[in-house]
């Protein structure tokens, strides 16, 4: 009898548990399903940091082995670079005395490889920094736009700069400031802030040009740009060095 | 009774483990995952243009070997030849000899010759012009036959007037360049990233802007003042 028809009080225990089993059931499936999705998503992302931490870690710690191996070559090369030209240089002054060479000639090549850009230079004149302003990073305003250091450039370029460098690329007759997507190129060469622009010239004509009132230094930091200039006695331009994509012309 | 006591138990500890759970795999999935993405893709940047600038180098320090080869073992007459060679490289990379090759003309003016002083082209207009044609391969440009070379300037002198360099230039403004003719004129009347082309852009400003492609053009070579003062040769180590 009891069988088929429980007492009241064992109907109540057995409504009780059954309120407290259905909690349960979603806690659990709730816990199943979290931990499903966890396994599942670390295995998607982990699949990938745990081979990155094999064989991509190691092949970034080679990739990054690699990259300072090349600049260490690059180093040197340029070094050499300097010695073969400074040799040319010795040698077209021997040139200069023999009676086959003018030396008039040797002169005007010297000046005219300097205002092409392909020999290093040096010189008094002023160093201009510009950089992204760190207080407004995600408004339009206080980043530095390709446009502000061609206008920079082209003040200096009005004023009498002679020789100009943009974080050492050397600006030759064909060359320009040129925003890519969000980087900078300067010679088909990324460039990244603080933009570093150094000139050659009378420094005085060069800085006063700049922070003329309503010239381009006020014009700039009303745009919230960081903007120094700085007068030097001193200054060396690098030459221009050809790359793939950017050769002076023959 | 005793039964219904346990559950609420268990339930809090589940849900401590689970709480637990969740909070280290935020923790290890942000910081990991977000450095191993970032550095790989700037390595593979970094190590592609020590190589583009090794590739230079090389170029450059043949050439001047190359050189230094020549002058050592030829003769005088040929030496004095070579020097002519160098000084003629040089100002053709300095842009003080004319070029000749295909390119384009560019002539901006009023139309129906009416002087418009209320949208006049400035300065800038002219240097994203220029800039935008250098970039796109660009090998020479003069305006109104003014070369521009590495340390030119285009610059509003009071209201109206720009000059080039110190010479000042009119409208109609004749924009010459060398280059490969297909590539500058499509980077002319491709949307830049402020959706309007360099040719919408003085069109705009209510200028004619005509594009004419060349096969065969001279841009002349850089005539102005080009006294150095300031600027010597760097005394290099080793020389």
């Amino acid at each position: 009898m009891n069988l088929i028809k429980p007492s009241k009080a064992e109907m109540k225990r057995k409504f009780k548990v059954r309120k407290i089993h259905v909690y349960l059931t979603l806690v659990l499936l709730v816990l199943g399903f979290l931990i499903s999705y966890s396994v599942q998503f670390t295995f998607n992302n982990f699949g990938d940091l745990a081979s990155l931490r094999d064989s991509d870690w190691e092949r970034m710690v080679r990739m990054n082995e690699q990259v300072l191996n090349e600049r260490e070559k690059n180093a040197l090369l340029e070094e050499r670079l300097q010695t073969v030209r400074s040799q040319v240089g010795a040698k077209e002054k021997e040139l200069s005395q023999s009676a086959n060479v003018d030396s008039g000639v040797i002169n005007e090549l010297d000046m005219m490889r300097m205002q092409a850009g392909l020999i290093p230079v040096t010189g008094t004149g002023v160093i201009v920094t510009l950089d992204d302003s760190k207080a407004l990073r995600n408004n339009f305003e206080g980043i530095v736009h390709d446009r502000y250091i061609r206008d920079v450039v082209n003040e200096l370029c009005a004023a009498g700069a002679e020789g100009i460098s943009i974080n050492d690329e050397r600006l030759i007759s064909s060359s320009t400031v040129r925003c890519v997507g969000p980087t900078v190129t300067v010679n088909d060469t990324k460039i990244a802030p603080p933009f570093v622009i150094k000139a050659i010239g009378n420094e005085n004509t060069l800085s006063s040009a700049l922070q003329m009132p309503g010239g381009v230094v006020e014009i700039l930091r009303k745009k919230d740009i960081n903007i120094t200039v700085k007068k030097e006695q001193k200054i060396d331009l690098p030459g221009f060095i050809s790359n793939k994509n950017y050769t002076v012309q023959r | 009774m005793g039964k219904n006591r346990k559950v609420p138990l268990i339930i809090t500890v589940i849900n401590l483990i689970m709480g637990f759970m969740l909070a280290i795999q935020y923790q290890s999935m942000k910081t990991t995952y977000a450095v191993g993405q970032q550095d790989f893709s700037t390595l593979r940047q970094n190590l592609q243009k020590e190589m583009e600038r090794r590739d230079g180098l090389l170029n450059d320090i043949n050439k001047y070997d190359n050189l230094l080869n020549k002058y050592n073992t030829s003769g005088g007459e040929i030496r004095s030849q070579l020097v002519e060679e160098q000084l003629l490289e040089a100002k053709k990379a300095g842009g003080f000899t004319e070029v000749t090759g295909s390119g384009i003309i560019i002539t901006i003016d009023d139309p129906n010759s009416i002087k418009n002083v209320e949208t006049p082209v400035y300065d800038q207009d002219l240097l994203d012009l220029t800039s935008l044609l250098f970039a796109n391969g660009a090998q020479g440009i003069s305006i109104n036959d003014y070369r521009l070379i590495a340390t030119s300037s285009i610059r509003n002198i009071g209201e109206s007037q720009i000059q080039v360099d110190t010479r000042p230039i009119m409208m109609p403004f004749v924009i010459k360049v060398i280059g490969n003719p297909q590539n500058l004129e499509t980077a002319l009347k491709i949307p830049g990233a402020d959706g309007d082309s360099m040719e919408n852009w003085f069109q705009f400003l209510n200028k004619t802007f005509v594009i004419t492609k060349k096969d065969q053009l001279t841009v002349p070579a850089y005539n102005g003042n080009n006294r150095i003062k300031y600027m010597k040769p760097s005394v290099q180590k080793g020389a």
